[in-house]
């Protein structure tokens, strides 16, 4: 007997939305489960951030490819997606991160991607409320922002103009050959399952090397004007506390509606959805030694969310080995909304066989070999 | 330099009633107490102490015991947020202080219910306890016409309040009906000292229609209120007004006992007889735990503050006292349950979310409150979702809020004990 | 004797109000009712008088979004209205 669909992807978040979306586009009978809201774990508490990483070469061809993606699909997204690029301004604090911004300015440009050295003088007049005495700045004009949750909306509307089914507010248990059992009881038989359930994906394909890297963000008022491009350090402050590292960086993002996002943090291993007041006056305190404006200012709101790191730091985009007719689409770290045009993508090329775009060895899970094979 | 100190054995957040009473019974034992309150003055919002005047007189006793013993008084303060268990983080202006706490009493009272309607959005359409508060804090009222409406006693004393203060009050629009009002009249009969302020008020209030089965359908005017549509039983007609003050009862202030984690029932904070909550050392009283009006706050705060400072045979001495006032609260929800009706008042132009400006059509679509709030920004703007939350909760069900920090919004400064030097804003 | 009255600046506009007048009062008193405008540019006052709505919020000195229900007026404070704002 036929299963119904071709393909249940677990998670509706902002990656497993896409691969619905390409899958469906793709002409696979699709459903997408999801137990919560459309876009409502990572891809709602991040910053929004599209970037085109200047890592590793398998890091800079997905960002740029899905990036491309994300420019292609501007039109159709709603005013509230606050797609808009305000870009970016790497800092750096003293001579050593300065050549960290001259070897990065060398990288972007290599690779294509407009990238602009200021130096202290420059770097003032441009943001005129960072502190004085900062080593320079690189400008990345073409960074791109997003609010991801409508995008979620319009990847899952698309979807389901193609036949996608959604079944909302039930989550899947567990994964049997061609078939997800559901929470209620039931089974969605489908020749072949997608996990795109984040942080959630170990739970559901055990083994899987994914594990929750917390973050935290405020979010202030709104003073229109106050920044006028994300600014991002080149540093940060690590510390080692006793078994999981952690760490805060000053990223700070002005939205489209004059409110200032305050990030980052990261603490690997970390679940605990509840913000820790530790962090993020650290994450405060760090922001004001680079906009010491940034005092005066009244913040309406703080929060945490899970970003779903692997070991090495790229996305696992193909067939799972431990469960015959799995594949991930998870472990995207803080490039998730960044990367998951091209997730979805590259997710129903490999299932339609269709030649990739990019060369997809470097995510698939089978890279991590020992790892992956171990219970 | 904001007056907060470091530590006190019992911090009472709230200086209403109940708050005032905690405090006094507190410091009674001798031990430090802190009382703070967000207003300039204490009183909370029944004893909210007008331009020129003095204290309201029911609480002048109260208040002299404040006087007495180890206990600071803070104005114009609040609680931001609670990041350890026994330390809270209390905010004045742009800086902010840790204060550790042996006990913590929540007084924090209760706010009114805003439902929505076309035009409601217009400046002055006010709240009607609203109203009364802001001409207490000195809003000019003399032969301004004014429509009281919405449902709860507060019309009713708000009402008399304005009408004192010289303001033309054209009538008063209750939504609830005529049998739940004489229902609940009824009920007074028994408890003389509530009868007499019943009376008190009705004598005040000669002249003014109270129409019961009423309520405003839309407001209309230029840049501010000029009109408002009410409508009574089948008919429809248009007040011109200067002001309309409309409030929908009360809603408990109950972020603080949401963001420690207390225990909470149908929106209110669960207490045991020594109103102890959930969480160890957390006390509440007043209107977080029940709305029942001025008598239980103040001896519900009495027997927390006993119970905090380990004063338990005294509290318990209250109990049968509480009991007698406590009686009154299940007839007043009953008679000022909110009609069905009201909930088609909205148009798809009408604002829901004041704050981020989205409208009822824009909501319409969504099947959950956190679902409405990450796709329209509804809920997210200044207030936290204190207007839009009880509203959207009567509208569809909705439970718009969380409860992570600040529990008001509270400047980087605050948030990172850092002085705010030179401060942004003049104080007094 | 009466104390004496407070100034402060409202709008650049002198008022003068007895002494434990609050901002948002003051401001009613000298017939601004218009305290901020909305996002989508409605004019917006107080509501609830008791620091919950936010809807009273006006730039006080150097402090934005300040709730000005909760805020008594001091000698010489400048209170500006959201169009105002630079």
């Amino acid at each position: 007997m036929s299963p119904d669909f071709d393909v249940a992807i677990a998670g509706a978040g902002i990656v497993g939305a896409s691969c619905a979306r390409e899958c469906a586009r793709a002409g696979l009978r699709v459903a997408l489960i999801e137990p919560g809201i459309t876009g409502g774990g990572a891809s709602a508490a991040n910053m929004g951030q599209l970037v085109v990483e200047d890592g590793s070469e398998a890091e800079f061809l997905i960002t740029q490819y899905s990036l491309r993606l994300w420019r292609e699909l501007q039109t159709e997204l709603p005013a509230t997606a606050e797609f808009g690029s305000v870009g970016s301004v790497w800092i750096a604090s003293n001579e050593s991160e300065r050549k960290g911004l001259e070897e990065k300015h060398r990288t972007y440009t290599r690779r294509g991607v407009s990238a602009n050295l200021l130096d202290s003088a420059e770097l003032a007049r441009l943001e005129p409320h960072l502190r004085p005495g900062l080593a320079g700045g690189l400008l990345t004009p073409e960074d791109l922002v997003i609010y991801p949750p409508p995008a979620c909306e319009v990847l899952v509307a698309q979807a389901r103009a193609r036949g996608c089914r959604v079944f909302r507010g039930v989550a899947a248990r567990t994964f049997e050959r061609s078939a997800v059992r559901l929470t209620n009881g039931t089974t969605v038989a489908a020749h072949t399952i997608v996990n795109a359930a984040g942080v959630a994906a170990p739970s559901l394909s055990p083994g899987v090397p994914v594990r929750p890297r917390k973050g935290q963000l405020a979010i202030t008022d709104r003073y229109p004007g106050w920044i006028r491009h994300q600014l991002v350090e080149m540093g940060y402050v690590e510390r080692a506390t006793s078994d999981a590292p952690e760490s805060i960086s000053f990223d700070l993002q002005p939205r489209q509606t004059g409110q200032l996002l305050i990030g980052s943090s990261r603490q690997l291993g970390n679940d605990d959805p509840r913000v820790d007041p530790r962090i993020l006056r650290s994450m405060l305190d760090r922001a004001v030694e680079f906009v010491p404006s940034l005092a005066q200012l009244s913040v309406l709101r703080t929060w945490a969310g899970f970003r779903p790191a692997t070991p090495d730091h790229l996305p696992l985009i193909g067939p799972w080995p431990l469960q015959e007719g799995v594949y991930l689409a998870t472990g995207h770290d803080g490039l998730g909304v960044t990367m998951a045009l091209a997730t979805g993508r590259l997710i129903a090329d490999q299932l339609t066989g269709r030649v990739p775009e990019i060369p997809i060895t470097p995510y698939l899970p089978a890279r991590l070999g020992e790892v992956a094979s171990a219970p | 330099m904001n007056g907060i100190p470091e530590s006190a054995d019992t911090v009472v957040v709230g200086g209403g009633p109940a708050g005032i009473a905690a405090a006094g019974a507190a410091a009674e034992t001798g031990r430090s107490v802190l009382l703070v309150d967000r207003r300039p003055n204490l009183g909370g919002n029944i004893w909210y102490r007008a331009v020129g005047e003095g204290p309201a007189a029911d609480a002048l006793s109260d208040l002299r015991r404040l006087e007495r013993g180890n206990l600071r008084v803070v104005a114009s303060a609040e609680v931001l947020d609670v990041p350890r268990s026994g330390t809270a983080l209390i905010g004045r202006g742009t800086d902010a202080t840790e204060v550790a706490y042996g006990a913590l009493v929540l007084a924090t009272g209760a706010r009114e219910r805003f439902l929505p309607f076309p035009g409601w959005t217009l400046p002055n359409v006010t709240g009607a306890g609203g109203l009364q508060l802001l001409a207490k804090a000195g809003a000019p009222l003399k032969g301004r016409r004014v429509v009281v409406a919405g449902t709860g006693p507060l019309l009713l004393a708000a009402g008399a309040y304005l009408r004192g203060r010289g303001a033309d009050v054209r009538l008063i629009a209750e939504q609830t009906s005529r049998r739940r009002v004489w229902t609940l009249a009824l009920g007074l009969i028994r408890d003389r000292q509530r009868l007499r302020q019943a009376l008190d008020l009705r004598r005040q209030l000669r002249g003014i229609p109270y129409l019961t089965d009423c309520w405003p359908l839309r407001a209309e005017g230029e840049g501010r209120v000029q009109r408002v549509t009410l409508r009574h039983g089948r008919k429809e007609w248009s007040e011109e007004c200067d002001l309309l003050a409309c409030g929908y009862h009360l809603v408990p202030n109950t972020e603080l006992a949401e963001l420690l984690g207390c225990r909470m029932e149908s929106g209110f904070v669960t207490v045991d007889e020594f109103q102890a909550t959930s969480v160890p050392r957390v006390f509440a009283a007043g209107e977080p735990v029940g709305i029942g009006g001025m008598e239980l706050a103040r001896i519900e705060g009495e027997i927390a503050g006993r119970a905090a400072t380990e004063q338990r045979e005294r509290a318990r001495g209250l109990f049968g006292e509480r009991r007698r006032l406590a009686r009154f609260r299940p007839a007043l929800d009953r008679a000022f349950r909110l009609s069905p009706q009201l909930r088609g008042l909205p148009s798809p132009e009408t604002i829901i979310c004041r704050c981020e400006d989205v409208s009822a059509g824009a909501l319409r679509e969504y099947g959950s409150g956190r679902e409405a709030r990450l796709q329209t920004r509804c809920g997210m703007g200044r207030c936290q979702g204190r207007v839009c939350g009880p509203s959207t909760e009567f509208l569809w069900g909705w439970s718009l809020r969380g409860t992570r920090p600040p529990i008001v919004p509270a400047t980087v400064s605050q948030l990172t004990l850092r002085p705010d030097s030179p401060p942004t804003m003049r104080q007094s | 004797m009466p104390p004496d009255p407070i100034r402060i600046l409202i709008d650049r506009t002198p008022v003068l109000v007895p002494p434990g007048t609050t901002v948002a009062a003051a401001m009613l008193h000298a017939g601004a009712d218009r305290f901020h405008d909305s996002v989508g540019g409605s004019p917006r006052g107080p509501v609830c008088g008791m620091g919950t709505c936010f809807e009273c919020v006006v730039t006080i000195d150097r402090r934005r979004w300040v709730r000005s229900c909760l805020v008594e007026c001091v000698e010489g404070m400048e209170v500006s209205t959201h169009e105002r704002n630079p």
